[in-house]
C-alpha cells in the first residue's frame, strides 16, 4: 500500500490502463453492439461530422474541378459517347416490352414470387471515414429511425461494400468486405455453377479459394455475390485479379480486386430484407 | 495552454481527421490528428492536457471508426506517458526534438497498434502497415511544424529549456 501511495501518478496510470485493457477485451467478445453511451456519443459525433463532411466534399470537388479540367473535359466525351449508345439500346428494347408485358401476365397466372420484392432500401450519405489505414470504417446518415438494421447489406453504385456492423438513431457504422473476417462466398458471373469463398487478405484486397479445385476460373472473370449468407445474389463483389495453386491445401486460390473503391464511397444504399425486419418488429 | 483551448484543439482535430482530409490523401495516406495533437501537448506543455485528451478522443476515435474499443485510447494514453517523460530530458525548443518526438510517437503507436491488433486475431500484414510509415512520418512532421510555428512556441518557457529566458527584469 505504501508504495501505491508514494507512486501515485504510476498506480492512476496502471488502473487506466487496466480498465482499459478490459473495455478491449468486452468490445472484442460483443462485437459491434455498443453501449448505450457509445451510441449517444455516436449520434453527437455524426450530428457534428455531416456539416464538415459537406464542406470537406465541396471544397475537394471545386478544388479537383479546378485543377482536373481537361480530365473532366474527357469524361464529359465519354459520357456523350455513352449516352448515345444507351438511348440507341433503349430503341433497340423497346422491342421486347411486348414480349416482357406477356411473362408479366404469365408470372401473376402462376403465383410466381419474386424474391427481390422482399428487400428494401434506404440511400445514405457517407459523413465520415476512419483516418487510419487500420480499417475501412465508415459512418453512413441513415440509421434506426429510416428502417436500417444491423447486418443489413450495403452497396453502391459499384457493387458490394459491406455491412452494417452498428446502427444508432441517425447513423449506422458500416465494416467493409475488405476489413471483414467473416467469410463471404460467390460466384463466377461467367459460369455460376463456380463458387466459391472469399475474405479480406488484410492487405486492402480481397482472396478467397474456389470449393472445387478445377474450377476453370480465369482471370478477368467477374465475381458477384452467391446469395447464401446476409448478401442477395448477384450484387458484383470484383475482378480475379490472379490465381494460384496451393499445394498444401490442395486449394485453387484467387486474389480479387474489389469492384468500389472504398477510399471514395460517398454514397451508399442499404438493402434489408423484409423477413429480417418484420421478425424484429414483432420481437 | 487553457484546458478548454486544448479540447478545441483535439475536437477540431477528430472531425478533421474524418471529414475533410479524406479529400486530401496523399497515395491513400492521412494525417492522424489526434497522435499528433496527443504528442505534440505531451512534449510541448507541462501538465496532463495530452495525456487526457488523447485518451478521450482516442475512445471517441475506437467508438466511431473501430471493431475494437481501446486500442486507440490505450497507445495514445502511453504514448502522451512516455512524450511527459521524454520532455524532461529533451529541448523543446528545437524543431530537431520534435522530429524526433514524432518519429517515436508514430513508430510506436503503429507497431503497438498492429500487434493489438495480431493479438485479437484481425487479420492486417505487417508489411501492408510498414508502407504507409514513410508517408506518415513525413505528414506528421509537417502537421507538428505547422503547429509548433504558429501556436506551440507559445508554451510555457521553463529554467531548464535552452534559451529560457526570465519573465522578471532586475534592476541594476
Amino acid at each position: 500500500m505504501k508504495w501505491f501511495r508514494e507512486h501515485t501518478r504510476a498506480t492512476i496510470a496502471g488502473v487506466i490502463l487496466l480498465l482499459l485493457l478490459s473495455l478491449t477485451v468486452a468490445s472484442y467478445v460483443n462485437q459491434g453492439s455498443n453501449s448505450w453511451i457509445g451510441i449517444q456519443l455516436e449520434r453527437v459525433s455524426a450530428f457534428l461530422q455531416e456539416p464538415v463532411s459537406d464542406a470537406g466534399n465541396g471544397v475537394s470537388t471545386t478544388i479537383k474541378g479546378i485543377f482536373q479540367l481537361r480530365q473532366l473535359l474527357a469524361e464529359r466525351e465519354a459520357l456523350l459517347e455513352e449516352n448515345a449508345r444507351l438511348r440507341n439500346e433503349l430503341i433497340e428494347q423497346a422491342l421486347s416490352r411486348a414480349d416482357l408485358a406477356e411473362l408479366r401476365s404469365l408470372t401473376e397466372a402462376m403465383n410466381y414470387i419474386d424474391p427481390t420484392e422482399d428487400y428494401s432500401y434506404v440511400t445514405a450519405k457517407v459523413i465520415a471515414m476512419d483516418g487510419s489505414s487500420w480499417y475501412r470504417i465508415f459512418t453512413i446518415n441513415a440509421g434506426t429511425e429510416n428502417g436500417v438494421r444491423k447486418n443489413a447489406v450495403v452497396i453502391n453504385g459499384d457493387g458490394l461494400v459491406g455491412r452494417i456492423l452498428d446502427v444508432g438513431p441517425n447513423w449506422a457504422k458500416v465494416i467493409t468486405v475488405i476489413d471483414e473476417n467473416n467469410d463471404v462466398s460467390f460466384q463466377v458471373f461467367r459460369e455460376l455453377s463456380l463458387l466459391g469463398i472469399l475474405s479480406g487478405d488484410g492487405e486492402g484486397k480481397i482472396a478467397g479459394y474456389m470449393l472445387d479445385e478445377d474450377a476453370a476460373v480465369i482471370e478477368g472473370d467477374i465475381l458477384v455475390t452467391s446469395g447464401m449468407e446476409i448478401y442477395p445474389q448477384g450484387i458484383p463483389i470484383g475482378k480475379v485479379s490472379r490465381i494460384t495453386w496451393d499445394k498444401d491445401a490442395l486449394l485453387r486460390t484467387v486474389e480479387i480486386e474489389p469492384a468500389v473503391d472504398f477510399t471514395k464511397v460517398q454514397k451508399v444504399t442499404v438493402i434489408m430484407t423484409v423477413a429480417a425486419d418484420t421478425e424484429q418488429a414483432e420481437q | 495552454m487553457k484546458n478548454r483551448s486544448a479540447f478545441i484543439f483535439f475536437l477540431v482535430g477528430f472531425l478533421l481527421q474524418s471529414t475533410l482530409v479524406q479529400s486530401f490523401s496523399i497515395m491513400g495516406v492521412t494525417p492522424n490528428f489526434l497522435l499528433c495533437l496527443t504528442i505534440l501537448f505531451a512534449f510541448l506543455y507541462q501538465g496532463n492536457q495530452g495525456i487526457i485528451f488523447g485518451l478521450i478522443f482516442g475512445l471517441l476515435q475506437d467508438i466511431a471508426f473501430s471493431v475494437l474499443i481501446g486500442p486507440a485510447a490505450i497507445l495514445y494514453f502511453l504514448i502522451a506517458l512516455l512524450m511527459s517523460e521524454i520532455r524532461h530530458y529533451l529541448y523543446r525548443d528545437s524543431i530537431l526534438n520534435l522530429f524526433f518526438a514524432s518519429c517515436i510517437g508514430t513508430g510506436l503507436y503503429y507497431l503497438a497498434y498492429w500487434l493489438i491488433l495480431m493479438v485479437f486475431k484481425e487479420n492486417y500484414s505487417f508489411l501492408y502497415m510498414l508502407k504507409d510509415i514513410p508517408i506518415l512520418l513525413g505528414l506528421h512532421f509537417i502537421v507538428m511544424v505547422i503547429f509548433y510555428l504558429t501556436v506551440g512556441k507559445r508554451s510555457i518557457r521553463h529554467p531548464q529549456d535552452r534559451y529560457y529566458k526570465s519573465p522578471v527584469k532586475f534592476r541594476l
